[in-house]
């Protein structure tokens, strides 16, 4: 196993013990033995969060945005220097193979991040292009910093205007006389950026931020609130809520960009990009499944509970294992599946992210959930909605 | 201008078959030749084989009234079997110089092709079985003892193929020639006995006056059926629409020609390769298709020598083992010391064409002055018994050469190689590309190898068959 | 003198595994052993006081789940360790270790490839697809070529559906797997020549042929079809031995009422009006049976036990053709203390998986073409285990048994004999372990070098070949070992195959026994 650079700070905060393995990194799961705090210091106040395991390309060369405007659904070309966009990839058939972002951060140069290896895949694809792809994963350290305060620590310690960094922008500035890239991103769904740092300033940044972060109650956050974060967030995991196009074992388990509702990261009429033709064809003709969100009704539950004489039990953990999603209460007709979900303490609300057939995806449609109840197995209602359960303005939002 | 109905790339003579097969049946046909004469690799006189015409599916083009003179006797094959001594097979006749055994196994030799051949060429010389009802069709003559046989001896490496029927060793090596040519193995490599039961299964008539001949009488066909021809010009990309259907071709001029569909002559691996810009191909299709293996190891050698001594039709190869030694070194990237050599007649008078097989590539270090003197010396030290010394060779083709000729990636005289896995789906079943409206109609298509003319038949065929549904443009499609 | 149901000539893991099923079904069974031990090429012997090496076969993963459960082996002492690594040391670098965690292995493969280490889960994949499609025709009998009967349309169709179960890229590779080399399947994925070394090395094991030789893709697939608890393509190591595989299936055997005589050489086979009547032994006595089986490879059993004058002369050419060309041998150590490996020291985890001394594809094509004129390699390909890591029982405490299999050693030599050949054969084999493993030489406490002569010798393996017979494609399936010998009957009315030279072939599978017992009671005479 490897380990990111902050490993030995992270082995003096994590008090559970709870470590996770991501993409052969260590990862912390929680830090304390309850990660709600955590997942409260996202949205209350700030979170850090290790996220160096994320695979991380460097594309150059002259031909470097023609390249990846043919590998990714998004036309890159139009993508501006310092602009980072979000976008998936596909193979002909026009299945997802992986998501990710991909940031401009010169004219012939960009960051690709993903949450699995692409290296091989992008590679296939660049014969015959002037391009250059370097794996800089164990090279490049990266920190997210997310919350609402996350701007006012992050410009405490820098040297340029957070302020004036947008959504989805990046920005160069120099933390603790290191030199660091920032961009507006994240995984949480709140305001927060994402910061690239040198292997070797990584301690050093870590540092400066925990301490000026104190002020702001800022905690270094694992895995699981985080996973609740993006839940709430509406944002897709690979291997959960899909499974790469290349990896699947038969077909049923491949997603086009349609049905996992990134259909807006598609910009179907340009040059050829891999997969076009089939998405054009599903765009014409439609998608067979879409991905929603569900609202499992709080009152059905806790009846069920109280039936029983219980106290309605909140899963503790997010989860994610596919469960089953029918249309009727008899639990005769499956029209999908949930594969995430978890309590959100924020809307008090518990929410999944489900693949539903698209005849019974419109918001507002009401379907049965299956939830096991003590020792049996019952339907409870589910209501579909846009997956984005939670969006405060404050994540697009300019401070005035 | 209007589009042409179809451009095929490549006036090779399955190109020009296509063509004229094509054009009779009404279609515009433009060909393409990057050369300034048409022929493709039989223009130059570099094949010898001219004995596997399959006139059947040529038959609508009427080649007699163009000039095609057929024979129905082949030029008997001669083996070098020692210093100047050789013996002679011939399909028809017993064969002459052969000890009792060898006389009797060259017998049961025959007696074997015979009986798998006709069941061999019945499989060839149609489009690969893809539909149910084509599986069927088959499914008798899976039930039959040539089936049996066939499955059973096509595996066998040419080694022990041959020894089953022949003791003499360098006669073993001659006949096993037509395997190292297909293939990418020497002599103890299984499937040896699949390129020599197809190399039999693949004669037909003779040629009279070779390749250059025919050539010359399929493009006159072509002609007269309004094919137009462009010679000296080069394809340099097909172009494809957004719907994905073939639709042109820009030349290497920057000219773009459009078209409704494009019938490929050339090789595969440079549609893949060069032909085809990215988004014009599926992913998996081009990672299939960048490993289509077409490793050439064959050199053509013009020889002048004053008064040949030998008869054409004379194959030179030192005996099973040297053979498989030879390829052992090829596949290192060394120049083996000896080669199976196949000798005719040259185009001239006082000329002999040579073609060496186990010739690696190339070489460690590449075909620099030294390495090709070093193979041409070393060829010549191997013909020089059976040769006056005062023969020259006046010029050399490696498989590099060919490549870029040619433009054969790798440099395959079949420009992909006939290994079994590739037999079948060359470059893809049934002669359409993945893209709408592109065909393969060369030698790297079914069922491929020798001068058979079957790929460019079959593709028309295919290709009739798949605009038939689009209208009534193409009025005489059923006569293809 | 009773007379038998049924006779089982060999009490190699197949004959036991067909003994058991018959015995199960009802019938009386005998099996008769010529050596003094069971199991034939699964066998466990002390050699060298403490130590117990799988003498010949040495790991195991193709073993049918499904004869398993159906005989209930795990009662009867079947007990299989799952191994974690395959590991394959080099002159330069860390070596490369391939572990059953993913991430793990991808770090190690993109020591040398990134692109490879990337590519490795989707070969996995592909693999396990082309796994899944083996299993359909692995788990029955071979259907006859042509044939109407229901029962070959039936297996037709199961091929059918297995095979249109795969998108259409990966059928379009099945087909091609077949008579593809394992160097030029591998070459569809890999770059790296270190990582195409020993994936390319299952692609020859037990045939003479180099890894560049068409054909071997399917071996390939042979040695990635095993599945051990579902998990395709895992090898696992017998507990006490691959004798232990054995002797779970002779304990089912027995417990379902068969005989099992050892030290009893089969002389013939009895003949009355061209059918089979029991045997003889070597020391003459007979024993009567309804029906002999015979364990034998085909040539041993139809040459040896039966004779070439009671056999139809197509039968007879037809066999003749039948190719064994044996080419491995193996090398069986033990060891003062664990061997240490240059490129990576300690008896770490990395040592507890198969070992296998195949640097690249260049070295075993080299390996092959020594070979192949008839002389053993110098530099062969290794396969080594150390079960005493994972299994204690086989060593003394602190001690180990270093068990290795090689290739090439062809059967025929082109000079000299094997017995003046066979020291020198373990000294290149020492040798090239030494080169990696420093100091091997001094840590020996005893070793056995069995040539494919002594693999005849010993384990009546014709020419040596571990599976009766090379699995290339002209003698596999509805072919295995002939077309007419192919559905576990002979031409001698009650005498019927279940050794490995039927189908599915070699390996310690146990489905020959299977389906052999299987054919044998479906039959109008059982
Ligand atoms: C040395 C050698 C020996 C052989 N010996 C025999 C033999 O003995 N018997 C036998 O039966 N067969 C033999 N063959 C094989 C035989 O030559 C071929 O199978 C057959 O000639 C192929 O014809 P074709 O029309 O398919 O392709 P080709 O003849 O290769 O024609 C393709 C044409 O396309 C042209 N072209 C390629 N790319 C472009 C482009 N981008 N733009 C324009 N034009 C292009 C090429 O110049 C060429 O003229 C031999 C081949 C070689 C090389
Ligand atoms: C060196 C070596 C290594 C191998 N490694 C592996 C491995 O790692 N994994 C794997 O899966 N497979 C391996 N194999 C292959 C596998 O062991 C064999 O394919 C399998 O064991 C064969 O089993 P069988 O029952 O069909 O035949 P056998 O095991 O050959 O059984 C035949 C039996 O018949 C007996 N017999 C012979 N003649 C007579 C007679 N006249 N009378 C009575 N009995 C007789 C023999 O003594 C023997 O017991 C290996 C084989 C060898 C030789």
């Amino acid at each position: 196993m490897v380990k990111s650079p902050f490993f030995v700070r992270q082995m003096a905060l994590c008090e559970s013990m709870r470590w996770r393995p991501w993409s052969g990194f260590h990862a912390v799961e929680s830090y304390l033995l309850q990660h709600d705090l955590e997942y409260y210091a996202v949205r209350s106040a700030a979170g850090l969060l290790d996220v160096t395991p994320l695979c991380k390309y460097l594309v150059s060369g002259t031909d470097s945005a023609a390249f990846l405007s043919q590998t990714m659904v998004r036309n890159i070309m139009r993508l501006r220097t310092g602009r980072v966009a979000y976008t998936c990839w596909c193979d002909d058939d026009g299945k997802v193979v992986g998501d990710g972002t991909v940031m401009r951060r010169g004219k012939a140069e960009f960051l690709v991040t993903t949450t699995d290896p692409c290296y091989a895949w992008l590679h296939r694809f660049a014969g015959g292009y002037a391009v250059e792809i370097s794996d800089v994963t164990d090279t490049l350290a990266a920190l997210a910093l997310q919350g609402p305060y996350a701007r006012d620590i992050l410009q405490a310690v820098s040297d340029t205007d957070i302020f004036i960094v947008r959504y989805f922008d990046t920005c160069k500035a120099t933390v603790a006389g290191c030199p660091i890239w920032i961009s507006r991103t994240g995984y949480t769904g709140d305001l927060g950026y994402e910061l690239w740092i040198d292997r070797e300033s990584a301690l050093r940044v870590w540092d400066t931020l925990m301490t000026a972060g104190a002020g702001y109650a800022l905690r270094p956050v694992g895995l699981m609130a985080l996973d609740m974060c993006r839940l709430e967030a509406g944002l897709i995991l690979k291997h959960v809520d899909y499974h790469s196009a290349i990896h699947a074992f038969t077909d049923a388990r491949k997603s086009s960009p349609y049905e996992l509702g990134l259909g807006w990261t598609v910009h179907l009429d340009r040059g050829p990009f891999n997969g076009q033709a089939a998405l054009r064809r599903e765009k014409r003709s439609g998608s067979r499944w879409a991905l929603v969100g569900l609202d499992i009704d709080w009152a059905e539950t806790e009846a069920l509970y109280s039936d029983i004489g219980l106290p309605p039990a909140l899963c503790p953990e997010p989860w994610r294992s596919s469960v089953p999603v029918y249309r009727d209460r008899d639990r005769q007709h499956q029209v999908g599946y949930a594969t995430s979900g978890t309590w959100s303490p924020i809307l008090k609300k518990n929410i999944a992210l489900a693949t539903i057939r698209s005849g019974y995806a419109a918001p507002g449609a009401r379907l049965q959930f299956d939830m096991q109840v003590e020792h049996a197995r019952h339907a409870v209602t589910a209501t579909v909605r846009p997956p984005r359960f939670f969006d405060p303005p404050r994540k697009i939002s300019m401070p005035v | 201008m209007k589009a042409y109905d179809a451009i095929v790339i490549g006036a090779g003579l399955n190109g020009l078959t296509a063509a004229a097969l094509l054009a009779r049946a009404g279609w515009r046909i433009l060909v393409i030749e990057q050369h300034n004469e048409v022929g493709g690799l039989a223009g130059p006189g570099i094949l010898h084989d001219h004995g596997s015409l399959c006139t059947k599916l040529l038959a609508g083009l009427r080649l007699q009234d163009h000039g095609l003179e057929l024979t129905r006797t082949a030029a008997p094959l001669h083996a070098a079997t020692g210093a100047g001594e050789r013996v002679t097979l011939s399909a028809e006749a017993p064969a002459g110089g052969l000890s009792p055994d060898d006389a009797e196994g060259y017998r049961q030799y025959r007696a074997v092709c015979s009986r798998t051949v006709p069941l061999f060429r019945k499989l060839l010389l149609r489009p690969v079985p893809q539909r149910k009802a084509d599986f069927l069709m088959l499914l008798p003559c899976w039930r039959s003892a040539a089936a049996r046989e066939l499955l059973h001896l096509a595996p066998l490496s040419a080694k022990d193929f041959l020894d089953q029927f022949f003791v003499h060793d360098a006669l073993k090596a001659a006949l096993a020639v037509p395997s190292l040519q297909a293939m990418y193995g020497g002599p103890f490599a299984p499937f040896g006995a699949l390129a020599i039961l197809m190399h039999e299964a693949m004669r037909g008539q003779h040629v009279v006056g070779g390749l250059p001949a025919l050539a010359g009488v399929l493009h006159e066909a072509a002609a007269s059926h309004g094919v137009k021809t462009r010679t000296s010009t080069q394809a340099e990309e097909i172009l494809v629409s957004k719907a994905g259907q073939a639709c042109g071709v820009r030349l290497a001029t920057g000219e773009t020609i459009a078209t409704r569909m494009v019938a490929a002559a050339c090789s595969p691996k440079e549609v893949f390769g060069s032909l085809l810009r990215f988004g014009a191909q599926r992913h998996m299709f081009a990672w299939r298709t960048r490993h289509l293996r077409g490793r050439g190891t064959t050199a053509h050698m013009v020889l002048d020598a004053a008064a040949p001594a030998l008869l054409p039709c004379t194959r030179i190869a030192p005996g099973l083992e040297a053979l498989e030694r030879s390829f052992d070194r090829l596949k290192r990237g060394e120049l083996p010391d000896t080669f199976a050599l196949e000798i005719a007649a040259g185009r001239k008078a006082a000329q002999l064409s040579v073609l060496a097989h186990c010739v690696p590539y190339r070489p460690k270090g590449g075909w620099t002055d030294a390495a090709r003197s070093e193979l041409t010396g070393r060829v010549m030290e191997q013909l020089l018994p059976h040769l006056p010394s005062t023969a020259q060779v006046s010029q050399l083709r490696t498989p590099a050469d060919l490549e870029n000729e040619y433009r054969i990636p790798g440099g395959h005289c079949y420009h992909l190689e006939q290994a079994p896995d590739q037999l079948l789906v060359r470059p893809v079943p049934n002669f359409a590309s993945p893209v709408a409206g592109l065909f393969f109609c060369g030698s790297g298509a079914h069922p491929s190898g020798s001068v058979t003319c079957a790929p460019g038949a079959l593709a028309a065929r295919a290709m009739a068959a798949y605009q038939k549904p689009l209208g009534r443009l193409f009025r005489n499609n059923r006569h293809i | 003198m009773t007379r038998y149901d049924v006779v089982v000539v060999g009490g190699g893991h197949n004959g036991l595994v067909c003994a058991a099923y018959l015995a199960k079904a009802g019938r009386s069974v005998l099996v008769l052993e010529r050596r003094h031990v069971l199991g034939g090429a699964a066998v466990s012997e002390e050699l060298y006081p403490g130590f117990t090496f799988s003498v010949a076969s040495y790991v195991v993963s193709l073993f049918r789940p499904h004869i398993i459960r159906e005989l209930d082996l795990a009662r009867h002492g079947y007990h299989v360790i799952p191994m974690d690594c395959a590991f394959q040391p080099l002159h330069d670098g860390p070596g490369l270790a391939r572990w059953t965690d993913y991430e793990r292995t991808r770090r190690e493969i993109a020591y040398f490839s990134r692109h490879d280490a990337e590519v490795y889960p989707e070969f996995s994949r592909v693999m396990t697809r082309m796994g899944q499609l083996a299993k359909v025709a692995i788990d029955h009998p071979p259907p006859v070529l042509g044939s109407l009967h229901p029962r070959d349309l039936r297996t037709m169709l199961r091929l059918r559906r297995a095979f249109r179960n795969l998108d259409p890229e990966l059928q379009h590779l099945a087909v091609r797997l077949f008579t593809m080399s394992a160097a030029d399947f591998l070459d569809l994925w890999f770059e790296s020549p270190v990582l195409k070394g020993p994936l390319s090395a299952s692609g020859i094991i037990g045939t003479f042929k180099g890894v560049r030789t068409p054909g071997t893709a399917y071996v390939l697939l042979h040695h990635y079809m095993g599945e051990i608890d579902g998990a395709f393509r895992s090898w696992g190591l017998s507990r006490g031995g691959t004798g232990s595989v054995s002797a779970a299936c002779a304990n089912a055997a027995r417990a379902f009422g068969a005989e099992i005589r050892l030290s009893s050489p089969v002389a013939q086979v009895l003949l009355r009006n061209g059918r089979a009547t029991g045997v003889v032994l070597d020391n003459g006595d007979e024993v009567e049976a309804k029906l002999v089986v015979s364990n034998l490879d085909p040539s041993s059993t139809l040459f040896g036990l039966v004779g070439k004058k009671h056999l139809p002369a197509a039968t007879i050419k037809a066999l003749s053709r039948y190719k064994y060309h044996g080419s491995s041998g193996k090398v069986n150590l033990a060891l003062d203390s664990v061997p240490e490996f240059a490129c990576r020291p300690g008896a770490g985890d990395h040592l507890r998986g198969d070992i296998a001394i195949a640097p690249d594809v260049g070295y075993l094509e080299q390996a092959y073409d020594e070979a192949k004129y008839g002389a053993f390699s110098r530099r062969p390909f290794i396969n080594a285990v150390i079960p005493s890591l994972t299994d204690p029982s086989v060593a003394p405490p602190g001690k180990h048994v270093l068990s290795c299999f090689v290739q090439y050693a062809p059967y025929h030599l082109s000079e000299g004999a094997w017995e003046e050949q066979r020291d020198a054969f373990g000294d290149a084999v020492v040798d090239t372990l030494s080169e990696y493993a420093p100091g091997l030489r001094e840590k020996i406490l005893f070793r056995q070098v069995l040539t494919p002569w002594d693999l005849e010798q010993q384990f009546g393996l014709t020419e040596g070949n571990i599976f009766h017979g090379e699995l290339s494609l002209e003698q596999l399936f509805f072919q295995r070992p002939t077309a007419d010998l192919a559905h576990y009957r002979t031409p001698i009315r009650n005498l019927w195959l279940c050794g490995s030279g039927t189908h599915p072939g070699g390996g310690i599978m146990g489905a020959s026994g299977e389906l052999a017992a299987k054919a044998v009671l479906r039959s109008r005479h059982a």
